[in-house]
This record gives C-alpha cells, structure tokens and sequence, in this order.
C-alpha cells in the first residue's frame, strides 16, 4: 500500500480512478433517491417523515467513517511521517464537517414532527455535536498556522485526541437514557429493519461512501497539485 | 411519495438542504482543484520553469 503513497503514483492511479467512482457515485444516488422516495413504503407511525432516514442516517454514518480515516491518516502521519498521509487527513475533514452538518440538520428535521423538538440535549445528539466541532477545530488548526510541519502535527494530535468521542458517539444509546433507538441495522442478531426499508438505506449508504471516495480523491489531488505550486514559488523566490 | 401527507415539507427541505450541501461541497472540491491546476500550469510555463520544477519534483510534497 505505501508503495501507491508515492504523490506521482497516487496522481496516475486517482486520475484513472475518478471516471469509474464518479460514474458509480451518480448511478447509487440515482437509484438511492428513488428507492427512497419512491419505492421504500411509508412508517405506520412516522408516515413520510420516514424518508429523512435514507439520507440522515447515511450522513450520520459518513460523519463516524471519515472521522476514523482522518484519524487513522493522522496516526500514520505522526508514526510513519508518510507523504500523503497528511494530505489525506486534510482534505478529509471539510468533507467529514460537511457529512456531520448534515446528520445534524437532517436529524433537526426529523425531530421536530416526531419529537416535537428540533434539539434536545440527548447523548447522541450532543456528542455529534461536538464531533462537528472537532471537525471545525481540526480544520481551523489548518487555516491559523502558517508553518505547515507544526500546523501538520497539532492538527494530527487533534484528530486523533478527538477520536475517543466517535466510540461514544456509537455507545451514547446504551450507555445514557436517550430518545435515539439502538442500533437497528449493524447488530449480532442481524438488521432489526424489514428490507423493503433496509435496502435504500443500504443504497444510500454506499452511495454517500462512493461519494466521499470520490471528493476524497480529488481533494487529495487539489491538496497535492497546491504543495507543487508552493514548493514552485519558494523555487522562485529563492532562484 | 404522497405530497399532501402531514409533514412532508420537513423531508422536501431535509433533502433540499442535502442536495445543496454536496453540491456546494462537489463545486468547492472540484474549482479548488481546477485553479491549482491552472497555476501549475501557469508557473510551469515560464522562462525558468525546467529549473524550478526539476527542484519542486526532488522534494517530497509533505506538509
């Protein structure tokens, strides 16, 4: 694997990859969106609102996901010093900040007709929270410190201090009283969820997971294409 | 989906919301990527560039 970490060889292997994640990326959401708000039947008690689950619990997912890769990338970062490591937790977090935006306002959404609130101080609610805060942190650590090594390292530390709240986040509704159900799909027993509701969800979720390979790589190739412009211009300046 | 159902402007602008949030995100990523590659191209296609570029290629694009 660290063999394809080279930048070189990670432009020419991400370049002939993007057409084939793009192109599944459209064909997934296209077949989400309308298994989700055609097909998938609506809840006896929820009626429509049910639909919010297809794109809220996906959100809610990707948030935990890329959260563990920015982690695991920053690990390999500060242990292995690996050149793309910490290109690949850097421009993983606006895509995660976005993705936990998302759970929150979609869930927000949710909540109002079938808790009658749009926030309460639940567990899960305030641990996702401050998930979307770690992940604003994590960028902001980025954006105010100009050397990059040291901006590289306090950004790596944070991600991976941060990491202690994405088991929490998934063990909220065990361990504290809170209006979220268990788990419902990832459970020993199997999904607790009858499949004509199962399989958008599932769509959809691989779908946001191809969506966020997809920006992930193109992000990356941004984040690499701006360190040549950079090393160019101190070329410049010290030719 | 049955559009006169109790509640359905909540799903209408949690999916409204989502298809604009990936979209800001998608353009961002991408136009981000785009103006990189434009100055790229642009430092690359001056006079020294061969010099320049030969000493950004030897030095690993780490942070």
């Amino acid at each position: 694997m660290f063999k394809y970490a080279n930048p070189t060889r990670f432009m020419a292997l991400s370049g002939a990859m993007l057409p084939w994640c793009t192109a599944a990326t459209v064909a997934l959401l296209a077949a989400g969106l309308y298994m989700s708000l055609v097909t998938a039947p609506t809840d006896y008690q929820q009626g429509e609102t049910v639909r919010i689950m297809f794109i809220h619990v996906p959100a809610a997912w990707m948030a935990l996901c890329v959260y563990t890769v920015m982690a695991i990338a920053s690990a390999v970062a500060l242990i292995w010093r690996h050149p793309l490591a910490d290109v690949a937790a850097k421009t993983a977090a606006p895509i995660g900040a976005c993705f936990t935006f998302l759970a929150l306002v979609t869930g927000s959404l949710w909540g109002k007709p079938m808790w009658g609130a749009w926030w309460v101080w639940d567990a899960r609610l305030t641990s996702v929270l401050v998930l979307f805060l770690l992940y604003l942190g994590y960028i902001a650590v980025w954006q105010t410190i100009d050397e990059p090594v040291k901006a590289a390292r306090i950004a790596a530390i944070v991600a991976l201090v941060g990491f202690v709240n994405v088991p929490i986040i998934k063990f909220s509704v065990e361990w504290w009283n809170s209006l979220h159900q268990p788990a419902s799909v990832l459970r020993v027993d199997g999904p607790a969820i009858h499949s004509s509701i199962l399989w958008p969800l599932l769509i959809m979720a691989t779908a946001y997971t191809v969506l966020f390979l997809t920006l992930h790589l193109v992000a990356m190739r941004g984040e690499i294409l701006s360190r040549r412009v950079r090393q160019l211009q101190l070329a410049r300046l010290e030719g | 989906m049955d559009f006169s159902a109790p509640h359905v402007g909540f799903v209408l602008v949690a999916y409204g919301i989502s298809f604009a949030v990936l979209a800001v995100l998608i353009l961002a990523t991408v136009a981000k990527v785009k103006s990189q590659r434009t100055q790229l191209a642009r430092l690359e296609d001056e006079p020294d560039a061969p010099r320049r570029r030969k000493a950004a290629d030897q030095e690993v694009p780490s942070s």
